[in-house]
């Protein structure tokens, strides 16, 4: 079919040219402000040439050190209570109960709002006097502080961030064969026994595609902790402060790329260790 | 909560298996209850912050552990209209928008058109490239976009902002696209030509309205991701692109929370109709990938 349309007499642009214009947009507005990044990285703050000292000054830090360590913190408690939300609610909505097309659209209000919007909402809400205190209080018969505490801030990222999890988990459940289900609870296995042993490893892949996207989220959120984090600040914000606030670009570039090469570490291993592990379902 | 979920169906089925009809009747009203707790948990826990939002931005006098303001007024609205100088925001935040459209749709569709019907070598990782921009953390873009922007005045511009918010709607669109032209059928294209139209009669009369939807969703994504993008208007804007997204973030660091709390309920209204729009028309998990918000 393929071969047949090429014979055609129309006019067709050849697949460089259609592909040009995109890749030219990313070489300009992508890789070469990534590149001015790193270049500005390497600039000495009032001294000409270029030098490593801005990374060793970081690497060299306990501050710095504590900021990763705050950053992977945050994105890692972030990523396993999103999937404590996603799971159970994913094998609630599978069973399509009254209500559940509402919810459904309920999971994708994070994904399409502003971060800062939700950051304020969730702010009202979990004030000191705010609703979602107030209910907690009368449970529990005691304040807590959520607002401007690691806590808080999970409890924000968790928001917004799980739609990520929830919706592949939801697609992965839902893929879920019931005969397969079926069998092996016609071959007597109870209910609980079902779920941790067909349908939980059966929804796996859709849980960990989910989860790397939460991760990386959370790994680089920037508006949420810059407005609700306090005196918490992970690499985002300190990247931001440290360029504009304290006007250390050269600095503030640095801590940057040290960012995006823990992203992109973080995403190529997900992916090499994902696709060993199709490799070795694939052969089984 | 999982565990919840676990315990429900387990009651449920061990009374179905060994007790007689009231046991399970009982055990089933149990599931049912447990279901639409996770469910209302679940929706409160979703609707609760934009709640919160929509009675700071028409409440006055929400202090002191009230469930609810003593009074309400449209105060804040008008505040935002006149302080914040709402009608310029609105400009500033479509103009940019529509321009980001423009640029994104004329450079990605080629690009899907290709990645869908075309033998591109390296496919796999042409495509992962085209998607990398939505996986760098944003700050390290932005620091270098603002370096380099400043370099061609392109700061303070409603031309900068586009270009610098089509970095991430580019993607988005090419990935929409591509899996709208894959869904083209060759033999409807064939047809065509056989039955003598020109490409550009094909073009406009079967691939158009076949695309439309594809089309509509990417515009809408591209819309919503330039109207809500934060980081890299933060590090290119200026007096003269204040965009809403900016003066809110503006009015919340001065702490003034109530009009901050305006500008997000007329910032919310595009996300909603998206919102009400994509659950009719496409299937979210196809662009989870694209839509890594900010």
């Amino acid at each position: 079919m393929r071969r047949m349309l090429g014979r055609t007499r129309v006019v067709r642009l050849s697949t460089v040219t259609l592909l040009a214009p995109a890749l030219a947009y990313l070489g300009v507005f992508f890789v070469y402000p990534i590149f001015v990044t790193l270049r500005t990285s390497l600039e000495r703050t009032g001294a000409s040439g270029y030098s490593f000292d801005n990374y060793r000054a970081i690497l060299g830090s306990g501050y710095y050190w504590n900021v990763i360590g705050l950053t992977l913190l945050l994105a890692v408690a972030t990523t396993l209570a999103s999937i404590v939300v996603a799971v159970p609610l994913a094998l609630v909505l599978r069973t399509h109960v009254r209500g559940h097309r509402f919810v459904r659209v309920l999971v994708l209000t994070p994904l399409l709002i502003l971060a800062l919007i939700s950051a304020l909402g969730l702010l009202i809400i979990w004030a000191n006097t705010g609703w979602a205190n107030k209910i907690i209080a009368s449970i529990i018969g005691a304040d807590i502080q959520v607002d401007y505490t690691i806590k808080g801030l999970i409890v924000f990222y968790t928001w917004l961030y799980a739609p990520y999890t929830i919706l592949t988990t939801l697609s992965a459940v839902e893929a879920i064969d019931p005969a397969v289900e079926e069998a092996a609870r016609v071959t007597g296995a109870t209910p609980i026994q079902v779920l941790r042993r067909v349908t939980l490893p059966l929804s796996l892949r859709g849980v960990r595609a989910g989860s790397i996207l939460t991760f990386l989220l959370a790994f680089e959120a920037f508006s949420i902790p810059l407005i609700a984090g306090g005196n918490h600040r992970p690499l985002a914000v300190v990247v931001y402060t440290e360029a504009t606030v304290f006007n250390n670009f050269p600095k503030g570039s640095a801590l940057a790329i040290v960012m995006a090469v823990i992203a992109v570490v973080v995403l190529v291993s997900y992916q090499a260790l994902s696709t060993g592990r199709q490799r070795r379902e694939g052969r089984t | 909560m999982s565990g919840l979920a676990a315990a429900s169906r387990g009651a449920g089925a061990s009374a179905s298996s060994e007790s007689p009809a009231r046991m399970e009747r009982i055990a089933h009203s149990t599931r049912r209850l447990l279901v639409y707790t996770v469910l209302l948990a679940f929706s409160l826990y979703i609707v609760g912050p934009f709640a919160a939002i929509l009675v700071n931005a028409f409440g006055q006098g929400w202090f002191g552990g009230r469930w609810l303001p003593e009074t309400w007024t449209l105060k804040w609205f008008r505040f935002a209209r006149t302080v914040a100088d709402l009608p310029t925001l609105m400009t500033n935040s479509l103009t940019i928008a529509g321009l980001a459209i423009a640029i994104s749709l004329a450079v990605g569709i080629p690009t899907a058109w290709a990645m869908a019907k075309r033998r591109v070598r390296a496919r796999a990782l042409l495509m992962a490239l085209i998607l990398l921009p939505r996986m760098v953390p944003p700050i390290t873009i932005a620091l270098g976009v603002s370096r380099e922007f400043y370099g061609f005045h392109l700061v303070d511009t409603h031309l900068g902002i586009a270009l610098a918010h089509s970095i991430l709607i580019i993607p988005l669109v090419v990935l929409i696209m591509s899996a709208t032209f894959e869904g083209l059928d060759d033999r409807v294209l064939e047809a065509a030509r056989v039955c003598g139209a020109r490409w550009t009669h094909t073009s406009w009369y079967v691939i158009r309205p076949l695309v439309m939807p594809g089309l509509l969703a990417a515009t809408l994504f591209g819309f919503v991701t330039s109207l809500n993008e934060f980081t890299l208007t933060l590090l290119t804007y200026g007096p003269r692109t204040v965009t809403l997204t900016v003066e809110t973030y503006v009015q919340i660091g001065q702490g003034f929370t109530t009009i901050a709390s305006a500008l997000s309920a007329i910032l919310l209204v595009p996300s909603l109709i998206l919102l009400v729009l994509i659950q009719n028309h496409i299937k979210p998990e196809n662009v989870v990938g694209g839509t890594k918000g900010i």
